[in-house]
């Protein structure tokens, strides 16, 4: 073979006394010490809020009816009422958002990864794309103007409506992506057997990536969850346990938001413990998608 | 029991009974008593030809090799016969082909590929699926539910057939994917037998395993030819003498020679396939 000046390998021998060895170490340990500070740099912030809430808001979590009573009265005692109406509206709120947003967002994913519609599926993409990425004070606004002056009234359906419009887009894009990693060889071979399409998606497609679907949906889950803004429109708080959906309902977001900016101590007290409630749930639900991830994987 | 189960296929164009008017490049044979006939069989990707009028008839319970160098379109031919190639929008598929008497072009797909099995180069099971689930994976993805004793009676039948069983019997709840390349092979090959395919297709099924587990492939094929016709593509010109009653010789997307397989070897009447076999090129 004719030999190329350029390409041609370094004789390794010549490699080994290459270059000021510690030199190079000392670069190594600097550009090491340096991701370590920068990450600790990062960590300080979230540690803060973590103690903050913890020690704010967990003593709070402890008193008897936290869980099972609701807003006391402005300037009640310490330790009296709870969030019983904003646990309630929260799980509503999943529970209803899901229902909606899981059947069609691996709908809409499916679609996206399997149709030979090329055109329609990139406007899907991007649609998708660019809902996932609207601040959801904006979705609040659109489902207040499109739902709530309409109907007239605050609502869980309207809330619900959003809470579905910001995990939608997160578990349609997540689907699309993880059921594309599903070799083809599999599919064939459902094919080969005489399978139809959906026959193949629903046995073998989905069950290979059931793992990877169901993290999304938590990661959706969880972003929704954790979100006030869009319920500021459209929930917008209810002093009692509701169970109607065409009634105004708490959640723990608004909770913390409203009582937070309110000048009664004992309320600012129970925003303290929702924030603890809240994010020891978002931390819960990320666990959980991360140990169901790994078990697969 | 299971194999009733499947809708009768539909006999959609029946086949001229006069074969002799037929006419066949001359230095194809035809062997005696054949499952499956291509006629003019062509195959494209986005209008380039690979495969170009094929004619080749495939002799009922014996084994056919199709031999040929890389690319000169071996399984474009297997896949065009489950109609695999529907699942392709660049494919373009003329001319035709009969299993017994129909037409499988104007058959469905899935009818089709309910009798035509196909197990590939890469061994693919289920990996979601048990062992026992693999074997029956053909009923359940056709939407056909069993009775518990008919499934365990498929599970068992088929992976005797296989020549698995007596390495599975305890394994069968375990999953598909676990297994060693042969015995996925063999999981492969006893999940076609259990849905009572009439022909199995084989795409160089043992490129991908050591010797020891293309030995036991090839011992498999040899017994499964009583009950089954098979066609296989194979790389290995040693391996097509061995278990093969029939070979094909493609090259370059034509059949350039077939004919019986001892023939073929001995007495090639074709310059191409005299040096493709003596090892010259392919
Ligand atoms: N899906 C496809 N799209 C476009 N071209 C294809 C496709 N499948 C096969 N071809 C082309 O068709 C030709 C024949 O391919 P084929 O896979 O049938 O070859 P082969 O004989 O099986 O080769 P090998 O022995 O390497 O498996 C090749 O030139 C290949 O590039
Ligand atoms: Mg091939």
């Amino acid at each position: 073979m004719k030999e190329q000046g350029l390409g041609r390998p370094r004789d390794i021998r010549s490699l080994a006394g290459y270059g000021n060895i510690a030199r190079r170490q000392f670069k190594n340990r600097l550009f090491t010490g340096l991701c370590l500070f920068l990450s600790i740099l990062v960590v300080i912030p979230l540690a803060t809020i973590l103690v903050v809430v913890i020690k704010k808001g967990g003593l709070n979590v402890l008193s008897a009816g936290f869980f099972t009573e609701i807003t006391p009265v402005p300037n009640a005692a310490f330790g009296t009422g709870g969030i019983a109406n904003s646990l309630v509206g929260t799980m509503l709120l999943c529970v209803l958002g899901s229902l909606l947003a899981v059947p069609l967002g691996i709908a809409a994913g499916l679609y996206m990864a399997f149709s030979k519609r090329k055109k329609f599926c990139d406007s899907l993409y991007f649609f998708c794309n660019t809902l996932q990425s609207v601040p959801a004070i904006v979705t609040g606004i659109f489902v207040y103007t499109v739902l709530v002056k309409p109907f007239g009234s605050f609502s869980l359906f309207s809330a619900a409506i959003a809470f579905a419009l910001v995990m939608f887009p997160i578990i349609a894009l997540a689907t699309a992506e993880i059921v594309k990693l599903c070799p083809l060889a599999i599919i064939e071979a459902s094919y080969a057997l005489g399978a139809s399409f959906y026959k193949t998606i629903v046995k073998v497609v989905l069950p290979y990536s059931a793992a990877g679907i169901v993290n999304g949906f938590i990661v959706a889950l969880a972003r929704s969850a954790g979100e006030g803004a869009f319920l500021l429109f459209t929930a917008f708080g209810n002093p009692f346990i509701s169970y109607s959906l065409w009634q105004p309902t708490s959640a723990l977001p608004l909770t913390i938001f409203q009582f937070a900016i309110s000048p009664y101590e004992n309320w600012q007290e129970i925003a303290w413990g929702a924030s603890f409630v809240l994010m020891a749930l978002v931390l819960l639900v990320n666990i959980v998608s991360k140990l169901i991830y790994r078990k697969k994987f | 029991m299971g194999q009733n189960k499947f809708p009768k296929p539909i006999k959609k164009a029946s086949l001229n009974n006069n074969l002799s008017h037929r006419s066949y490049a001359s230095k194809i044979a035809s062997p005696p008593k054949y499952i499956l006939r291509a006629e003019d069989l062509s195959v494209g990707f986005s209008g380039k030809t690979v495969l170009n009028k094929i004619n080749m008839d495939v002799a009922e319970y014996a084994v056919t090799a199709i031999m040929g160098p890389s690319g000169c379109g071996k399984s474009t031919f297997i896949r065009a016969i489950n109609r695999m190639h529907d699942l392709d929008d660049k494919a373009t598929v003329s001319g035709k082909l009969y299993l017994r008497k129909d037409d499988l072009f104007a058959a469905s797909a899935m009818e089709v590929r309910r009798r035509v099995g196909m197990v590939f180069q890469k061994p693919n099971p289920f990996p979601s699926m048990t062992v026992a689930e693999n074997v029956l994976a053909g009923y359940t993805l056709n939407g056909i539910s069993l009775k518990r004793h008919e499934k365990e009676q498929l599970v068992e039948e088929n992976l005797q057939k296989a020549a698995l069983w007596s390495e599975m019997k305890d394994r069968l709840h375990d999953r598909g994917n676990f297994l060693s390349g042969g015995q996925q092979q063999r999981l492969c090959i006893a999940r076609s037998l259990a849905i009572k395919v009439e022909i199995l297709l084989l795409d160089e099924p043992t490129s991908a395993l050591d010797p020891l587990a293309t030995l036991k492939i090839e011992n498999l094929i040899q017994k499964l030819k009583k009950e089954i016709t098979i066609l296989m593509v194979t790389h290995n010109t040693g391996q097509a003498s061995r278990i093969s009653d029939y070979t094909a010789f493609i090259y370059l997307g034509e059949l350039i020679e077939y004919n019986k397989t001892k023939k073929i070897f001995t007495v090639p009447k074709d310059k191409r396939t005299e040096r493709y076999l003596s090892g010259k090129f392919g």
